[in-house]
Protein backbone atom coordinates (compact mmCIF):
# COMPACT_ATOMS: atom_id res chain seq x y z
CA UNK A 1 0.00 0.00 0.00
CA UNK A 2 1.31 3.45 -0.68
CA UNK A 3 1.74 5.63 2.05
CA UNK A 4 -0.20 8.56 0.72
CA UNK A 5 -2.69 8.53 -2.23
CA UNK A 6 -4.55 11.44 -3.06
CA UNK A 7 -7.39 11.00 -6.02
CA UNK A 8 -8.95 14.05 -7.71
CA UNK A 9 -8.20 16.51 -4.97
CA UNK A 10 -9.75 19.98 -6.33
CA UNK A 11 -9.85 23.00 -4.38
CA UNK A 12 -10.73 26.29 -5.18
CA UNK A 13 -11.17 30.07 -3.07
CA UNK A 14 -13.15 31.98 -4.71
CA UNK A 15 -12.49 31.93 -8.48
CA UNK A 16 -8.80 30.78 -7.87
CA UNK A 17 -8.44 27.32 -8.56
CA UNK A 18 -5.80 26.31 -6.21
CA UNK A 19 -6.09 22.41 -6.90
CA UNK A 20 -7.72 20.54 -10.06
CA UNK A 21 -7.64 17.34 -10.20
CA UNK A 22 -4.45 16.19 -8.59
CA UNK A 23 -3.53 12.93 -8.48
CA UNK A 24 -0.50 11.41 -6.28
CA UNK A 25 0.83 8.66 -5.02
CA UNK A 26 3.88 8.59 -2.77
CA UNK A 27 5.95 5.24 -1.28
CA UNK A 28 7.74 4.80 2.19
CA UNK A 29 11.87 5.16 2.77
CA UNK A 30 11.94 7.71 0.13
CA UNK A 31 12.70 11.62 -0.38
CA UNK A 32 10.55 13.72 -2.50
CA UNK A 33 10.43 17.05 -3.26
CA UNK A 34 6.98 18.88 -4.13
CA UNK A 35 8.32 21.64 -6.70
CA UNK A 36 6.22 24.31 -8.51
CA UNK A 37 6.09 28.02 -8.54
CA UNK A 38 4.08 30.56 -6.15
CA UNK A 39 0.35 29.85 -6.25
CA UNK A 40 0.83 26.35 -8.23
CA UNK A 41 -1.09 24.51 -5.11
CA UNK A 42 1.81 22.80 -3.53
CA UNK A 43 0.68 24.50 0.31
CA UNK A 44 -3.36 23.83 -0.58
CA UNK A 45 -1.84 20.28 -1.04
CA UNK A 46 0.27 19.94 2.02
CA UNK A 47 -2.38 21.51 4.14
CA UNK A 48 -4.76 18.76 3.01
CA UNK A 49 -2.66 16.02 3.44
CA UNK A 50 -2.92 17.82 7.34
CA UNK A 51 -6.35 17.99 8.17
CA UNK A 52 -6.20 21.94 7.51
CA UNK A 53 -8.16 22.50 4.69
CA UNK A 54 -10.79 20.47 2.91
CA UNK A 55 -10.78 19.67 -0.14
CA UNK A 56 -14.07 20.56 -2.79
CA UNK A 57 -13.92 17.16 -3.81
CA UNK A 58 -11.30 14.11 -4.23
CA UNK A 59 -10.18 12.07 -1.80
CA UNK A 60 -6.87 11.73 0.21
CA UNK A 61 -4.96 9.66 2.25
CA UNK A 62 -1.93 8.37 4.42
CA UNK A 63 -1.67 5.07 5.30
CA UNK A 64 -5.23 4.44 3.74
CA UNK A 65 -6.68 6.51 6.62
CA UNK A 66 -8.15 9.94 5.28
CA UNK A 67 -6.60 12.46 7.77
CA UNK A 68 -7.65 11.95 11.03
CA UNK A 69 -6.24 11.24 14.94
CA UNK A 70 -4.25 8.24 13.42
CA UNK A 71 -2.83 10.31 10.38
CA UNK A 72 -1.31 13.21 12.74
CA UNK A 73 0.74 10.56 14.74
CA UNK A 74 2.18 9.19 11.97
CA UNK A 75 2.89 12.79 10.16
CA UNK A 76 5.31 15.75 10.89
CA UNK A 77 4.62 18.78 9.27
CA UNK A 78 6.76 22.02 9.25
CA UNK A 79 4.14 24.57 8.16
CA UNK A 80 4.88 27.71 6.16
CA UNK A 81 4.55 30.16 9.14
CA UNK A 82 5.06 29.62 13.35
CA UNK A 83 2.55 28.28 15.02
CA UNK A 84 3.78 29.24 18.55
CA UNK A 85 1.81 31.09 21.35
CA UNK A 86 4.68 33.17 22.04
CA UNK A 87 3.83 33.37 25.81
CA UNK A 88 5.58 29.80 26.26
CA UNK A 89 9.13 28.84 26.05
CA UNK A 90 11.14 26.44 23.75
CA UNK A 91 11.20 23.98 27.01
CA UNK A 92 7.12 24.29 26.93
CA UNK A 93 7.17 23.34 23.05
CA UNK A 94 8.88 20.60 23.98
CA UNK A 95 6.77 19.42 27.05
CA UNK A 96 3.67 19.82 24.23
CA UNK A 97 5.75 17.65 21.45
CA UNK A 98 6.84 15.02 24.31
CA UNK A 99 2.73 15.00 25.64
CA UNK A 100 0.88 14.34 22.21
CA UNK A 101 3.19 12.83 20.18
CA UNK A 102 4.37 9.35 21.21
CA UNK A 103 7.15 9.31 18.50
CA UNK A 104 8.45 12.14 19.55
CA UNK A 105 12.01 11.74 21.43
CA UNK A 106 13.21 14.02 24.15
CA UNK A 107 16.94 13.26 24.23
CA UNK A 108 16.87 13.89 20.46
CA UNK A 109 15.70 17.00 20.83
CA UNK A 110 17.84 18.44 23.34
CA UNK A 111 20.73 17.30 21.59
CA UNK A 112 18.87 19.32 18.40
CA UNK A 113 18.74 22.37 20.67
CA UNK A 114 22.74 22.25 21.19
CA UNK A 115 23.51 21.71 17.44
CA UNK A 116 20.94 24.88 16.52
CA UNK A 117 21.96 26.81 19.71
CA UNK A 118 18.55 26.96 20.71
CA UNK A 119 18.06 28.07 25.00
CA UNK A 120 15.42 25.39 25.91
CA UNK A 121 14.46 28.42 28.84
CA UNK A 122 13.95 31.09 25.85
CA UNK A 123 10.69 32.89 25.58
CA UNK A 124 9.48 32.19 21.93
CA UNK A 125 8.44 35.78 22.26
CA UNK A 126 11.86 37.23 22.28
CA UNK A 127 13.20 34.70 19.28
CA UNK A 128 14.11 35.86 15.61
CA UNK A 129 12.04 34.94 13.21
CA UNK A 130 15.12 32.51 11.99
CA UNK A 131 15.54 31.32 15.63
CA UNK A 132 11.30 30.66 15.40
CA UNK A 133 12.63 28.61 12.32
CA UNK A 134 14.97 26.43 13.85
CA UNK A 135 12.84 26.01 16.80
CA UNK A 136 9.92 24.58 14.35
CA UNK A 137 12.84 22.27 12.83
CA UNK A 138 14.17 21.02 15.91
CA UNK A 139 10.67 20.35 17.42
CA UNK A 140 9.11 18.26 13.62
CA UNK A 141 13.10 16.74 12.96
CA UNK A 142 12.90 15.11 16.61
CA UNK A 143 9.37 12.96 15.88
CA UNK A 144 10.54 9.38 14.75
CA UNK A 145 7.39 10.05 12.05
CA UNK A 146 6.56 8.24 9.04
CA UNK A 147 5.91 11.23 6.89
CA UNK A 148 7.93 14.44 7.21
CA UNK A 149 5.83 17.00 5.23
CA UNK A 150 8.22 20.24 5.40
CA UNK A 151 6.80 23.03 3.84
CA UNK A 152 9.19 25.40 2.12
CA UNK A 153 11.78 24.65 4.92
CA UNK A 154 14.37 26.59 3.12
CA UNK A 155 12.44 29.87 1.76
CA UNK A 156 13.33 32.96 3.31
CA UNK A 157 16.42 32.02 4.34
CA UNK A 158 20.38 32.66 3.41
CA UNK A 159 22.44 30.06 1.24
CA UNK A 160 24.06 28.91 3.80
CA UNK A 161 21.77 28.49 6.13
CA UNK A 162 19.69 26.27 3.37
CA UNK A 163 22.68 23.67 3.42
CA UNK A 164 22.35 23.69 7.64
CA UNK A 165 18.72 23.11 7.64
CA UNK A 166 19.00 20.61 4.71
CA UNK A 167 21.86 18.62 6.58
CA UNK A 168 19.60 18.93 9.57
CA UNK A 169 16.53 17.55 8.05
CA UNK A 170 18.99 14.53 6.57
CA UNK A 171 20.72 13.42 9.97
CA UNK A 172 17.77 13.26 11.64
CA UNK A 173 14.60 11.79 9.99
CA UNK A 174 13.60 8.37 10.26
CA UNK A 175 14.84 6.75 7.54
CA UNK A 176 12.30 4.10 7.09
CA UNK A 177 9.69 6.96 6.71
CA UNK A 178 9.41 9.63 3.54
CA UNK A 179 10.15 13.19 3.66
CA UNK A 180 7.95 15.10 1.54
CA UNK A 181 9.43 18.30 0.72
CA UNK A 182 8.30 21.61 -0.93
CA UNK A 183 10.15 23.94 -2.33
CA UNK A 184 11.32 26.31 -5.39
CA UNK A 185 14.77 26.28 -4.44
CA UNK A 186 15.39 23.11 -6.55
CA UNK A 187 18.91 23.09 -7.12
CA UNK A 188 19.49 23.28 -3.58
CA UNK A 189 17.86 20.26 -2.73
CA UNK A 190 18.21 17.86 -6.20
CA UNK A 191 20.78 15.93 -4.83
CA UNK A 192 19.06 14.52 -2.53
CA UNK A 193 15.73 13.30 -3.77
CA UNK A 194 14.71 10.23 -4.78
CA UNK A 195 11.85 11.33 -7.01
CA UNK A 196 10.14 15.32 -8.02
CA UNK A 197 6.59 15.88 -7.99
CA UNK A 198 6.18 18.83 -10.10
CA UNK A 199 2.58 20.65 -10.06
CA UNK A 200 1.29 23.57 -11.89
CA UNK A 201 -1.71 25.26 -11.63
CA UNK A 202 -2.77 23.09 -9.30
CA UNK A 203 -2.14 19.54 -11.31
CA UNK A 204 0.49 16.96 -11.15
CA UNK A 205 2.15 17.54 -14.12
CA UNK A 206 5.05 15.14 -13.65
CA UNK A 207 6.36 12.74 -10.94
CA UNK A 208 9.56 11.12 -11.73
CA UNK A 209 12.40 8.94 -10.20
CA UNK A 210 14.76 11.72 -9.89
CA UNK A 211 18.11 9.28 -11.07
CA UNK A 212 15.77 8.33 -13.88
CA UNK A 213 14.64 11.93 -15.13
CA UNK A 214 18.09 13.15 -14.89
CA UNK A 215 19.09 10.43 -17.58
CA UNK A 216 16.21 10.54 -19.84
CA UNK A 217 16.59 14.72 -20.34
CA UNK A 218 20.66 15.38 -19.96
CA UNK A 219 19.78 17.67 -17.56
CA UNK A 220 19.81 18.74 -13.81
CA UNK A 221 16.38 18.76 -12.23
CA UNK A 222 16.63 22.60 -11.80
CA UNK A 223 17.33 22.84 -15.07
CA UNK A 224 14.04 20.65 -15.97
CA UNK A 225 12.24 22.59 -13.61
CA UNK A 226 13.46 25.90 -15.40
CA UNK A 227 12.46 24.41 -18.73
CA UNK A 228 8.98 23.80 -17.49
CA UNK A 229 7.98 26.79 -15.66
CA UNK A 230 9.77 29.05 -17.90
CA UNK A 231 6.36 30.57 -19.09
CA UNK A 232 4.93 30.60 -15.93
CA UNK A 233 8.10 32.61 -14.38
CA UNK A 234 7.69 35.32 -17.44
CA UNK A 235 4.10 35.59 -16.84
CA UNK A 236 4.99 36.12 -12.93
CA UNK A 237 7.72 38.95 -13.68
CA UNK B 1 -5.19 12.86 25.26
CA UNK B 2 -7.87 14.88 26.68
CA UNK B 3 -5.91 15.66 29.80
CA UNK B 4 -3.03 17.01 28.26
CA UNK B 5 -5.48 19.25 26.01
CA UNK B 6 -6.82 20.72 29.28
CA UNK B 7 -3.37 21.31 31.23
CA UNK B 8 -2.33 23.38 28.30
CA UNK B 9 -5.80 25.55 27.70
CA UNK B 10 -5.89 25.94 31.46
CA UNK B 11 -2.44 26.84 31.43
CA UNK B 12 -3.23 29.20 29.01
CA UNK B 13 -6.37 30.98 30.64
CA UNK B 14 -4.36 31.01 34.18
CA UNK B 15 -1.55 33.08 33.40
CA UNK B 16 -3.71 36.16 32.49
CA UNK B 17 -6.06 35.37 35.42
CA UNK B 18 -4.03 34.54 37.91
CA UNK B 19 -2.77 37.75 38.66
CA UNK B 20 -6.65 39.29 38.18
CA UNK B 21 -7.64 36.55 40.74
CA UNK B 22 -4.87 37.57 43.66
CA UNK B 23 -5.74 41.18 42.99
CA UNK B 24 -9.14 40.68 43.63
CA UNK B 25 -8.55 39.14 46.66
CA UNK B 26 -5.88 41.51 47.96
CA UNK B 27 -7.88 44.41 46.80
CA UNK B 28 -10.88 42.99 49.73
CA UNK B 29 -8.04 42.68 52.16
CA UNK B 30 -7.36 45.99 51.84
CA UNK B 31 -10.62 47.57 51.01
CA UNK B 32 -11.44 45.83 54.79
CA UNK B 33 -9.72 48.13 56.37
CA UNK B 34 -9.90 51.38 54.41
CA UNK B 35 -13.65 51.05 53.87
CA UNK B 36 -14.55 52.29 57.13
CA UNK B 37 -12.42 55.38 56.51
CA UNK B 38 -14.92 56.17 53.67
CA UNK B 39 -17.79 57.50 56.51
CA UNK B 40 -15.56 59.49 58.29
CA UNK B 41 -15.39 62.94 57.47
CA UNK B 42 -11.87 63.83 55.16
CA UNK B 43 -9.59 65.87 57.94
CA UNK B 44 -6.36 65.05 55.74
CA UNK B 45 -8.27 66.48 52.40
CA UNK B 46 -6.82 64.87 49.55
CA UNK B 47 -5.15 62.01 51.59
CA UNK B 48 -8.73 60.25 51.90
CA UNK B 49 -9.12 59.70 48.29
CA UNK B 50 -5.53 57.37 48.75
CA UNK B 51 -6.66 55.75 51.93
CA UNK B 52 -10.43 54.76 51.28
CA UNK B 53 -12.10 56.21 47.65
CA UNK B 54 -8.99 55.00 45.35
CA UNK B 55 -8.60 51.14 46.98
CA UNK B 56 -12.73 51.11 46.46
CA UNK B 57 -12.52 52.39 42.85
CA UNK B 58 -9.13 49.97 42.07
CA UNK B 59 -12.13 46.93 43.66
CA UNK B 60 -14.82 47.80 41.67
CA UNK B 61 -12.68 48.58 38.51
CA UNK B 62 -11.04 44.81 39.12
CA UNK B 63 -14.36 43.32 39.05
CA UNK B 64 -15.36 44.41 35.52
CA UNK B 65 -11.67 43.57 34.96
CA UNK B 66 -12.19 40.26 35.23
CA UNK B 67 -15.71 40.13 33.59
CA UNK B 68 -14.37 41.53 30.51
CA UNK B 69 -10.91 39.19 30.83
CA UNK B 70 -12.53 36.08 31.05
CA UNK B 71 -15.14 36.69 28.63
CA UNK B 72 -12.16 38.31 26.05
CA UNK B 73 -9.95 34.89 26.84
CA UNK B 74 -12.80 32.63 26.23
CA UNK B 75 -13.21 34.33 22.57
CA UNK B 76 -9.41 34.49 22.03
CA UNK B 77 -8.56 30.96 22.91
CA UNK B 78 -10.85 29.64 19.94
CA UNK B 79 -9.65 32.30 17.54
CA UNK B 80 -6.47 32.55 18.46
CA UNK B 81 -5.88 28.78 19.12
CA UNK B 82 -7.59 27.13 16.87
CA UNK B 83 -8.38 29.68 13.92
CA UNK B 84 -5.46 31.63 13.71
CA UNK B 85 -1.93 30.29 13.48
CA UNK B 86 -1.88 28.14 16.78
CA UNK B 87 -4.67 25.73 14.91
CA UNK B 88 -1.49 24.80 12.85
CA UNK B 89 -0.52 23.24 15.39
CA UNK B 90 -3.47 22.24 17.53
CA UNK B 91 -5.41 20.77 14.80
CA UNK B 92 -2.08 18.46 13.51
CA UNK B 93 -1.85 17.11 17.26
CA UNK B 94 -3.58 13.70 17.71
CA UNK B 95 -6.64 14.20 19.05
CA UNK B 96 -9.90 14.46 17.57
CA UNK B 97 -12.22 17.59 17.00
CA UNK B 98 -14.50 17.16 19.80
CA UNK B 99 -11.81 16.31 22.18
CA UNK B 100 -10.57 19.51 21.21
CA UNK B 101 -13.67 21.64 21.62
CA UNK B 102 -14.69 19.99 25.20
CA UNK B 103 -11.28 20.77 26.34
CA UNK B 104 -11.70 24.37 25.56
CA UNK B 105 -15.78 24.37 26.85
CA UNK B 106 -14.45 22.27 30.13
CA UNK B 107 -11.66 25.36 30.52
CA UNK B 108 -14.11 28.13 29.73
CA UNK B 109 -16.60 26.86 32.37
CA UNK B 110 -14.22 26.42 35.17
CA UNK B 111 -12.88 29.65 35.42
CA UNK B 112 -16.09 31.17 35.14
CA UNK B 113 -16.69 28.87 37.90
CA UNK B 114 -13.40 30.36 39.52
CA UNK B 115 -14.31 33.79 38.75
CA UNK B 116 -17.59 33.66 40.44
CA UNK B 117 -16.18 31.58 43.29
CA UNK B 118 -13.41 34.89 43.58
CA UNK B 119 -16.19 37.26 43.98
CA UNK B 120 -18.25 35.17 46.38
CA UNK B 121 -14.76 34.84 48.54
CA UNK B 122 -13.86 38.48 48.13
CA UNK B 123 -17.06 39.25 49.62
CA UNK B 124 -16.55 36.81 52.60
CA UNK B 125 -13.41 38.65 52.99
CA UNK B 126 -14.35 41.76 53.33
CA UNK B 127 -17.08 40.45 55.68
CA UNK B 128 -14.86 39.03 57.98
CA UNK B 129 -12.39 41.89 58.23
CA UNK B 130 -15.45 44.69 58.27
CA UNK B 131 -18.01 42.80 60.74
CA UNK B 132 -14.63 41.15 62.83
CA UNK B 133 -16.15 39.00 65.83
CA UNK B 134 -19.54 39.62 64.61
CA UNK B 135 -19.27 38.50 61.34
CA UNK B 136 -17.35 35.52 62.71
CA UNK B 137 -20.36 34.52 65.21
CA UNK B 138 -22.86 35.06 63.16
CA UNK B 139 -21.47 32.15 60.92
CA UNK B 140 -21.64 29.32 63.49
CA UNK B 141 -25.47 31.13 64.38
CA UNK B 142 -26.53 31.28 60.86
CA UNK B 143 -25.46 27.41 60.57
CA UNK B 144 -27.11 26.28 63.59
CA UNK B 145 -30.36 28.28 62.16
CA UNK B 146 -29.95 26.00 59.42
CA UNK B 147 -29.87 22.97 60.75
CA UNK B 148 -33.06 23.88 63.09
CA UNK B 149 -35.19 25.00 60.08
CA UNK B 150 -33.85 21.51 58.53
CA UNK B 151 -35.23 19.29 61.73
CA UNK B 152 -38.55 21.39 61.47
CA UNK B 153 -39.23 20.98 57.81
CA UNK B 154 -37.02 18.29 56.92
CA UNK B 155 -38.94 17.68 53.16
CA UNK B 156 -39.38 21.53 52.37
CA UNK B 157 -35.35 21.63 53.52
CA UNK B 158 -34.53 18.53 51.17
CA UNK B 159 -36.97 20.59 48.43
CA UNK B 160 -34.22 23.73 48.77
CA UNK B 161 -31.31 21.77 49.12
CA UNK B 162 -32.20 19.82 45.66
CA UNK B 163 -33.51 23.40 44.08
CA UNK B 164 -29.94 24.99 45.06
CA UNK B 165 -27.97 21.73 43.13
CA UNK B 166 -30.57 22.30 40.28
CA UNK B 167 -29.52 25.86 39.94
CA UNK B 168 -25.69 24.67 39.83
CA UNK B 169 -26.35 22.72 37.38
CA UNK B 170 -28.42 25.05 35.59
CA UNK B 171 -25.55 27.68 36.07
CA UNK B 172 -23.26 24.68 34.93
CA UNK B 173 -25.19 23.96 31.63
CA UNK B 174 -25.30 28.10 30.87
CA UNK B 175 -22.09 28.45 31.26
CA UNK B 176 -21.05 25.90 28.51
CA UNK B 177 -23.92 27.65 26.87
CA UNK B 178 -21.96 30.91 26.82
CA UNK B 179 -18.99 29.55 25.47
CA UNK B 180 -20.65 27.32 22.85
CA UNK B 181 -22.70 30.33 21.70
CA UNK B 182 -19.31 31.97 21.17
CA UNK B 183 -17.65 29.30 19.45
CA UNK B 184 -20.21 28.36 17.04
CA UNK B 185 -20.68 32.59 15.96
CA UNK B 186 -16.71 31.94 14.97
CA UNK B 187 -17.05 29.18 13.92
CA UNK B 188 -19.74 30.08 11.41
CA UNK B 189 -17.42 33.53 10.89
CA UNK B 190 -14.56 31.13 8.96
CA UNK B 191 -16.91 30.18 6.66
CA UNK B 192 -16.62 33.54 5.20
CA UNK B 193 -13.79 33.87 3.30
CA UNK B 194 -12.99 37.92 3.91
CA UNK B 195 -15.47 38.81 6.55
CA UNK B 196 -14.82 36.27 9.33
CA UNK B 197 -15.12 38.73 11.95
CA UNK B 198 -18.11 40.57 11.06
CA UNK B 199 -19.65 37.44 10.21
CA UNK B 200 -18.98 35.80 13.49
CA UNK B 201 -20.63 39.02 15.53
CA UNK B 202 -23.74 38.55 13.02
CA UNK B 203 -23.75 34.92 13.72
CA UNK B 204 -23.51 35.19 17.41
CA UNK B 205 -26.74 37.56 17.09
CA UNK B 206 -28.55 35.45 14.57
CA UNK B 207 -27.83 32.15 16.20
CA UNK B 208 -29.42 33.00 19.62
CA UNK B 209 -33.10 33.89 17.67
CA UNK B 210 -32.58 31.06 15.15
CA UNK B 211 -31.83 28.54 17.82
CA UNK B 212 -33.72 29.11 20.38
CA UNK B 213 -36.69 29.39 18.12
CA UNK B 214 -35.69 25.73 17.00
CA UNK B 215 -35.85 24.51 20.84
CA UNK B 216 -39.57 26.75 21.29
CA UNK B 217 -40.41 24.44 18.15
CA UNK B 218 -39.29 21.47 19.12
CA UNK B 219 -40.76 21.73 22.86
CA UNK B 220 -44.15 22.99 21.52
CA UNK B 221 -44.17 19.17 18.72
CA UNK B 222 -42.99 17.68 22.18
CA UNK B 223 -45.94 18.53 24.04
CA UNK B 224 -48.73 19.59 20.95
CA UNK B 225 -48.07 23.19 21.26
CA UNK B 226 -49.13 23.62 25.22
CA UNK B 227 -46.91 23.76 28.18
CA UNK B 228 -47.72 20.51 30.49
CA UNK B 229 -49.24 21.02 33.63
CA UNK B 230 -46.53 20.42 35.86
CA UNK B 231 -44.86 23.53 34.32
CA UNK B 232 -47.24 25.41 36.94
CA UNK B 233 -46.12 26.50 40.09
CA UNK B 234 -47.66 26.77 43.33
CA UNK B 235 -45.79 24.85 45.45
CA UNK B 236 -42.07 25.36 46.54
CA UNK B 237 -41.68 21.61 45.20
CA UNK B 238 -43.03 23.00 41.99
CA UNK B 239 -40.05 24.70 41.12
CA UNK B 240 -38.19 21.14 41.15
CA UNK B 241 -39.57 20.02 37.35
CA UNK B 242 -39.41 23.70 35.95
CA UNK B 243 -35.52 23.74 36.68
CA UNK B 244 -35.29 20.47 35.34
CA UNK B 245 -37.18 21.14 32.30
CA UNK B 246 -34.68 24.49 32.20
CA UNK B 247 -31.54 22.40 32.49
CA UNK B 248 -32.96 19.93 29.42
CA UNK B 249 -33.71 23.21 26.76
CA UNK B 250 -30.54 25.00 28.10
CA UNK B 251 -28.67 21.33 27.60
CA UNK B 252 -30.16 20.45 23.95
CA UNK B 253 -28.85 24.32 23.10
CA UNK B 254 -25.66 23.21 23.87
CA UNK B 255 -25.98 20.54 22.04
CA UNK B 256 -26.67 22.36 18.78
CA UNK B 257 -23.92 25.12 18.82
CA UNK B 258 -21.29 22.33 19.54
CA UNK B 259 -22.83 20.43 16.54
CA UNK B 260 -22.90 23.16 14.57
CA UNK B 261 -19.26 24.27 15.71
CA UNK B 262 -17.99 19.79 15.04
CA UNK B 263 -19.14 20.21 12.07
CA UNK B 264 -17.66 23.21 10.98
CA UNK B 265 -13.96 22.44 11.76
CA UNK B 266 -14.38 18.78 11.00
CA UNK B 267 -15.74 19.27 7.25
CA UNK B 268 -15.56 23.43 6.71
CA UNK B 269 -11.98 23.19 8.23
CA UNK B 270 -9.89 25.92 5.86
CA UNK B 271 -6.97 27.25 7.30
CA UNK B 272 -5.68 29.74 4.63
Amino acid sequence: MNLVECHGLSKTYGSIRALDNAELALESGRIIGLAGPNGSGKTTLIKILNGLICPDSGSAAIDGHEPDKYTRSIVSYLPDRDYFADWMKIRDMMDIFSDFYADFDRAKAEELCKTLELNPDMRIKTLSKGTREKMQLMLVMSRKARLYVLDEPLAGVDPAAREFILRTILTNYNENGSVFISTHLISDVEQVLDEVVFLKEGRVVLHRNADDLREETGRSIDECFRDMFRYDAWKEN
Amino acid sequence: MFGKLLKYDFRSYFKTLLPIWGAILLLSVINGFTLPRLELPSVEGSNAFFTSVLPLMLFVTSFIVMAVTTLVLIIQRFFHGLLSNEGYLMFTLPVSRSQLIGSKVFVSVMVQLISAAVVLFSMLILGVILGRDSFLQFIPTAFSKVFEIFREYPNESWTVILIGMEIFVLALVSMAGNALHLYAAMALGHLSKKQKVAVSVLAWVGLNTVVSNVVIRLISLLFGGSFPDWLHMEELKDALPILLFAILASALLDAIYWAITEWILQRKLNLE
